[in-house]
């Protein structure tokens, strides 16, 4: 207590430090919900200017755009159907047909309070678990199950989204067949470059994220506009009450928990709690069918959960010095310019700049909150603006969003060829999360795969000897056996 | 209903994808001295599988065409950016004009045209264009009202990522490159 309090009080007993903690706030919050746009857009511009922080501040600045940044990224996924990043995305199964019932306020709401919520109670439990969860974490993961956990997840990700179980398999499938492209993980042997050195360092997600979810949506809504099918959706600022949340208290509860966890492990954290709690969220539900037609309890299993792996992610990142996401990864290269390295000796080298971390990031989830409820007064405005007006500013902002990180054209060529890709798949019902989601957990899992082999002298039998990576394998198994056996979850679609 | 052939044609695409990448693992197939699988055993194990649930797609279209018109027809495929309420779905090709189709297809060439010239003209001397050439594109007929919208993005992305945030964007080549440069020293 007396840590956080320190923290807090070297926070904005500082006018600098208060002066960032606002921008993160407000910059996070923004490039979230700008379309095309996202935090980690904002992360990658002001890499370079963090040189000129000190080692606090750039860590603050970006431990507060993480927080409100994933918040940021659902109002985009509510309002126009385009998550600010991949782990918003479940957000949208559900937000975007509540915007379409007329009930953007509410489904904005259910996100602002419930991302306060998950990351709040995450940023407290950071504070109290992080040495032991980061001991824990040290001895309990290796390959092996970091290997047993992406098959686990791979089997939830195949089964979200889509009803139509081999077409959410080949989407997957094709997703992590993209994220072979590139030098393979052990030998550095290039795949499928055709030659080319650009594809030898991969695809980065980045562009692939944009291009699937912003620019597939300009495609998908300007053909309605120009076959005279669009219908613009309905403006309504309505928040939920009281009763509303209470009733789905045990999914809030849940998710935190999914969040918290699933936030732990280094390179999946936020997307994986994000879809897992979607899934658990209709497993556990008495009307799974009303999931994917605008169920409310959707958008709180998801932002709940992608906000609690905010908190969690830090320590991964603080204590061993492991990225949970894009975002962490970058804060690493902050850490380097400042010539630091984190790892388990930071919490007691850097022991205010941790607390300072800590409690900004808790700061920035009560402040979400108060400023959440204002923005869903104003965000569920630019609803108002007719798309025509706002498709081209999501093509430029993307652009800009693809180019910025890497300074490549190809990047650009990438999103658009992702954008039209997205278009057709999506018309024949694929689902594109789960495309995405292979990209990211197939580089990861194929580098834990090859290292568990090797370890277990390429015997499939060694995940069962030990007890973590057996039930993590017999649970994708079950998961697989029940998308088979069960009939589809979502409701029939209309159109 | 469905139309059969294209429920079938669906599966055979992704056979015939799946072929041709395996047929391609063999460009890189390395033996690694320190992993077994070496460089294709992964991106290999990806393909089966997409042959594999390429067929179990291919069984399930058989399947619905053998139940026929007795059985109840499936609910069809629905993804995440198709919700359940009702949207509706951009009509198909053989619905509307020619002109239309034109428009539609113009839709995804005019951002192509745009990374291409932004690639040899400069993003900030292309973009006011693509800005206003897309909205009139998508219906928006009044030139007044293109024209303030479309140097109002333009103003705000200058601002933003150019004079606050010095943000690295295409500069094209050649001539174009030392104009963009100048530009963005003005701007700056």
């Amino acid at each position: 207590m007396n840590d956080f309090l320190a923290g807090t009080s070297l926070l904005f007993g500082d006018p600098a430090g208060v002066v960032l903690f606002v921008a993160g706030l407000i910059g996070g919050l923004v490039f979230g919900a700008i379309p095309g746009l996202s935090l980690l857009t904002l992360a990658a511009i002001i890499l370079p200017f963090s040189k000129w922080m000190s080692a606090t501040h750039a860590i603050m600045f970006y431990g507060v755009i993480y927080c409100s940044g994933v918040y940021g990224g659902a109002v985009t996924a509510i309002l126009f159907n385009i998550p600010g990043s991949v782990e918003n995305a479940p957000t949208a199964f559900d937000g975007f047909p509540m915007t379409r019932k007329g009930w953007a306020g509410k489904a904005i709401g259910f996100a602002v309070t419930c991302s306060a919520i998950g990351g709040t109670l995450s940023a407290i439990f950071m504070m109290l678990a992080t040495a032991p969860i980061a001991h824990w974490a040290v001895r309990a993961f290796g390959p092996i199950e970091m290997f047993a956990l992406i098959f686990f997840a791979l089997t939830v990700v195949a089964g979200v989204g889509t009803s139509s179980l081999w077409k959410g398999w080949l989407s997957l499938l094709l997703g992590i067949l993209i994220g072979t492209i590139g030098t393979d993980p052990i030998g550095g042997v290039g795949r499928f470059t055709f030659g080319n050195l650009y594809l030898l360092a991969g695809i980065s997600f980045v562009p692939v994220i944009l291009g699937f979810f912003a620019v597939t949506e300009v495609f998908v809504q300007g053909e309605r506009i120009i076959t005279g099918v669009f219908r613009a959706s309905k403006v309504a600022i309505d928040y939920p009450s009281f009763a509303e949340f209470w009733r789905l208290r045990i999914a809030i509860a849940r998710s935190t928990v999914i969040g918290f966890f699933c936030g732990l492990l280094p390179g999946i954290g936020a997307t994986l709690a994000a879809f897992l709690s979607y899934n658990e969220a209709v497993r556990w539900s008495r009307h799974p069918e009303r999931f994917g037609t605008g169920e409310p309890e959707g958008v709180v299993a998801s932002e709940t959960a992608n906000n609690a792996a905010t908190g969690a992610a830090m320590i991964p990142l603080l204590a061993l010095g492991l990225p949970g996401g894009a975002l962490t990864a970058i804060m690493i290269g902050v850490f380097n310019l400042h010539d630091m390295d984190p790892g388990p000796l930071i919490l007691v080298r850097a022991h205010d700049l941790v607390w300072v971390l800590f409690a900004s990031m808790f700061w920035a989830s009560v402040a979400i909150l108060l400023l959440g409820i204002l923005e869903t007064k104003t965000t569920v405005h630019l609803l108002r603006i007719p798309f025509p007006v706002l498709a081209p500013g999501i093509l430029v902002f993307s652009t800009i969003g693809a180019y910025a990180l890497r300074n490549s054209i190809l990047d650009v060529w990438t999103m658009f060829v992702a954008g039209i890709a997205g278009y057709i798949l999506r018309r024949r019902a694929y689902s594109l999360p789960a495309i995405v989601m292979g990209v990211i957990l197939g580089e990861i899992g194929e580098s834990a795969f090859s290292k568990a082999m090797i370890m277990m002298d390429y015997s499939f039998w060694g995940f069962f000897t030990r007890p973590v990576p057996a039930v993590l394998v017999i649970l994708g198994l079950a998961t697989m056996i029940l998308n088979v056996v069960r009939r589809p979850r979502f409701q029939p679609a209309t159109e | 209903m469905k139309r059969p052939r294209g429920t079938v044609l669906e599966p055979l695409v992704w056979l015939a994808f799946a072929g041709t990448a395996f047929a391609l693992t063999y460009q890189f197939d390395e033996r690694l001295p320190t992993y077994r699988f070496g460089a294709t055993g992964w991106p290999r194990a990806i393909i089966v599988g997409i042959a594999l649930a390429g067929l179990a797609l291919l069984l399930a279209s058989f399947v619905r065409m053998r139940a026929g018109p007795e059985r109840a027809p499936d609910p069809p495929a629905r993804s995440y950016g198709s919700p359940a309420v009702a949207e509706p779905v951009a009509r198909s090709l053989g619905e509307v004009d020619w002109k239309t189709n034109v428009r539609r297809l113009v839709t995804f060439a005019l951002p192509l045209a745009y990374v291409l010239t932004m690639d040899r003209v400069g993003f900030l001397l292309v973009t006011p264009l693509f800005l206003a050439g897309y909205m009139y594109l998508l219906g928006l007929r009044r030139w007044v009202v293109v024209a303030v919208v479309a140097l109002g993005i333009y103003g705000l992305v200058l601002v933003l990522f150019v004079k606050l945030l010095f943000t690295p964007l295409p500069l094209g080549a050649g001539v174009f490159h030392t104009l963009n440069a100048r530009y963005v020293d003005l701007i700056r």
